[in-house]
């Protein structure tokens, strides 16, 4: 029987020069009495996914199920990932091999994946991650000789020579290639490309940074029309059609990401195509230099669609515009907080009923005899809200104290000072239906009580996890800053005293909760973001574009305005707009709506429509 | 603030303790200003695999080098008072952990 086109590509995709002692340990996880997880790691592009490739074909060729994920597609949350993997591991027949590359991207839940996930999978499974450090303590602690560790070092000569060989090159060129390759895959495979796209270029041409020269290199070759498609995808997490077709207007977005597809260092995901992290740092470092006007061009349409498409998704595809958000905020507050860079010396944790004695110890530590007897009640009262540090032995160092103002006792909010201005500000300022409230009541570390330290910030980076987690309902945390310095820290993430509170700070997210919240971060442009109405002028300014709008349009919006996020009856309209009481028939209030509607253009769905009373608006 | 050397046997049982004490050290010393200022630590494999540290220190006494201790989850072997440096060369670049 012919062959398809698909397992051709399966094939190509799958081969693999100069790793067959990497291939051959990772196979072990099949063997009987074998690693149960495997964890392989290297440096960007030293050929982790090419290595998992060849896993899953071989893995499936031995009779396995594959079940494969990469974390730069999935919410780095529990649900997250449960929902990206799905029953497929648990309802697979035979042995089943969860397989998950990227997995940088999912240190927020390292603990949770140690600890919750794997202990919970059936007996065939076998877990192989792929990620660019190696594990730390608490994983080998965890697994012991269960654990193999395969780290990923460059390609030996011939091994490289063999991938340049196959990529078209001779061996001259293959042999000064590798001379500055030294074996790292991602700079060979450029460097095969710009070799056989401009076959004299020299070695004098090689700056300090290999890959970085080898990415110009190879971007002087492009034509004009791919390179700008490279320049304005840069400033973007992944590439779909929608997003091309905001950041390069002029031309097809089909032929763009055909063009860029094409490309050695990009690679079709699930959730579109991703250019190397590598390749694309290097381009938008370029950009950023070079021609900042066009940067912040891209950025900002990048942005305006990415606004657009999150005002209308939900669940996985909700996290997907979040996550494209994300990657266009600058604060590295932000940034680090949900894609920490670096490795954690500190695994985070829900708290077990055994640290209540270490977390009482830490609060003696720190604090007087009220405040620990407080933190006992917590404990009682809620024990699901206190999450841990630990240190690489185990041991408790820091802990929190986080959960939903519903989850606390009455009792106990009444009985805490500290509660005492949130809950006076809520009542002045109450949240809308079905909005979440959190408080983040408490964060003391072992050593250093409440001053900032390492394993606070872990646990902090845990907190805003926990917001993202508790879903698009959270509308506000409260917590406490201990003086002008932490609050001058948290304050460009949008934390604000309250009124007349030096220790009591609020993080207001918006009717949009996170979306809007990473909106206004990402937003480094306030024209950009800025929704203003103006009545006089008869002119809404929304996302930088000036739209014109009549009086009564105007008049329409801004009564909506005063109550977003709450039905407005169409009655109460017709009496505070026009001015006059329900008069049967008259269809004024829809013709109204829709022009404003059709005015909103992709932001039409800011006014719903509530069936049977009237009009509610979404945060614009 | 007197000088002060404090042996610690086995202090750190993984390169990751070791990692993630040296990370800690600027709020530690933060937190402690005033009272005590870690200067270096000379840090030595044993056979097992462990690490022991050989540390110098700033202390207003040796009450704040106990608490120092406590506060940093190390074990504090004994607080000996400094009487006298003799520097026959500035110490070379840091050794690695390794």
């Amino acid at each position: 029987m012919a062959r398809t086109f698909g397992a051709l590509l399966a094939e190509r995709r799958a081969a693999l020069a100069g790793r067959d002692a990497e291939l051959a340990a990772l196979l072990g996880v099949l063997e009987p009495g074998g690693p149960l997880a495997a964890v392989v790691h290297g440096v960007a592009g030293s050929g982790k996914s090419a290595l998992l490739r060849a896993l899953r074909a071989e893995a499936a060729a031995r009779g396995a199920t594959v079940v494969a994920v990469d974390g730069r597609a999935i919410e780095p949350t529990a649900p997250g990932f449960l929902a990206a993997v799905g029953d497929r591991v648990a309802s697979a027949a035979g042995p089943v091999v969860l397989v998950v590359d990227t997995a940088e991207r999912l240190r927020l839940i390292d603990g949770w994946l140690r600890t919750e996930l794997l202990p919970s999978l059936p007996e065939r499974a076998r877990v192989v991650l792929a990620t660019r450090d190696a594990p730390g303590a608490a994983w080998r602690t965890a697994f012991g000789e269960l654990l193999l560790v395969v780290p990923l070092g460059p390609l030996a000569p011939a091994d490289a020579c063999e991938v340049l060989r196959r990529a078209g090159l001779d061996e001259a060129q293959s042999a000064w290639v590798n001379r500055f390759t030294r074996g790292h895959p991602l700079s060979l495979q450029l460097a095969a490309s710009a070799v056989r796209a401009r076959p004299h270029a020299g070695e004098d041409a090689i700056l300090p940074t290999v890959v970085q020269e080898l990415a110009a290199l190879y971007l002087d070759g492009l034509d004009a029309v791919t390179r700008e498609a490279l320049d304005a995808t840069s400033v973007l997490r992944r590439v779909t059609l929608s997003l091309l077709g905001a950041v390069v207007p002029g031309e097809s977005p089909q032929a763009a990401f055909e063009r860029l597809a094409a490309l050695p260092f990009a690679e079709l995901g699930r959730e579109g195509l991703v250019i190397h992290d590598t390749v694309r740092e290097a381009v938008l470092a370029l950009l950023r230099a070079t021609d900042p006007v066009r940067h912040r061009a891209y950025r900002a349409a990048a942005w305006r669609q990415i606004r657009g498409e999150l005002a209308g998704s939900r669940g996985a595809a909700r996290w997907a515009s979040v996550a494209d958000m994300l990657a266009l905020v600058e604060e590295p507050l932000v940034h680090e907080a949900f894609f920490p860079s670096s490795i954690q010396h500190y695994a985070v944790e829900r708290a077990r009923p055994a640290d209540r004695e270490a977390i009482l110890a830490i609060a003696a530590r720190h604090e007087p005899a009220a405040e620990i007897a407080l933190v006992g009640a917590w404990w009682e009262a809620v024990p699901h809200a206190f999450r841990v540090a630990r240190d690489p032995r185990g041991r408790v160092v820091a802990f929190t104290v986080l959960c939903e103002l519903g989850d606390v006792p009455r009792r106990l909010l009444a009985e805490d000072a500290v509660c005492a201005p949130w809950r006076r500000h809520l009542a002045d300022h109450p949240v809308g239906a079905g909005q979440q409230v959190l408080l983040a009541r408490q964060a003391l570390a072992h050593a250093t009580g409440a001053a900032p330290s390492p394993c606070l910030a872990a646990l902090l980076r845990d907190l805003e996890r926990a917001s993202l987690e508790a879903g698009p309902a959270v509308r506000r945390i409260y917590s406490l800053v201990r003086d002008d310095a932490q609050l001058a820290q948290i304050a460009p993430i949008g934390f604000e005293p309250l009124p007349g509170q030096r220790e009591s700070v609020l993080l207001d997210l918006g009717p949009e909760s996170v979306a809007g919240w990473v909106s206004r971060l990402a937003a480094d442009d306030p024209a950009l973001h800025e929704t203003r109405l103006d009545g006089d002028g008869r002119e809404l300014v929304l996302d930088g574009r000036r739209i014109a709008l009549t009086k009564l349009e105007c008049d329409v919006l801004a009564h909506l305005r005063e109550r977003e996020g709450r039905p407005v009856a169409r009655e109460a309209l017709l009496r505070d707009v026009w001015g006059y009481e329900w008069t049967g028939g008259s269809n004024v209030v829809e013709v109204a709506v829709s022009g404003l509607r059709r005015k909103l253009g992709d932001r039409a769905g800011a006014i719903e429509t509530v069936r049977g009373v009237g009009y509610r608006l979404r945060a614009l | 603030m007197p000088l002060y050397l404090v042996p610690r046997t086995r202090a750190w049982l993984s390169e990751e303790e070791l990692a993630a004490a040296t990370d800690c050290l600027p709020a530690v010393n933060d937190a402690m200003r005033g009272d005590v200022r870690w200067i270096r630590s000379y840090v030595v494999a044993e056979e097992d695999g462990t690490f022991s540290g050989y540390c110098v220190y700033e202390a207003s006494g040796p009450e704040a080098l106990r608490r120092h201790g406590e506060a940093t989850m190390l074990p504090t072997d004994a607080i000996k008072p400094v009487v006298a440096t003799i520097v026959a060369a500035p110490d070379p670049e840091p050794a690695a952990a390794t």
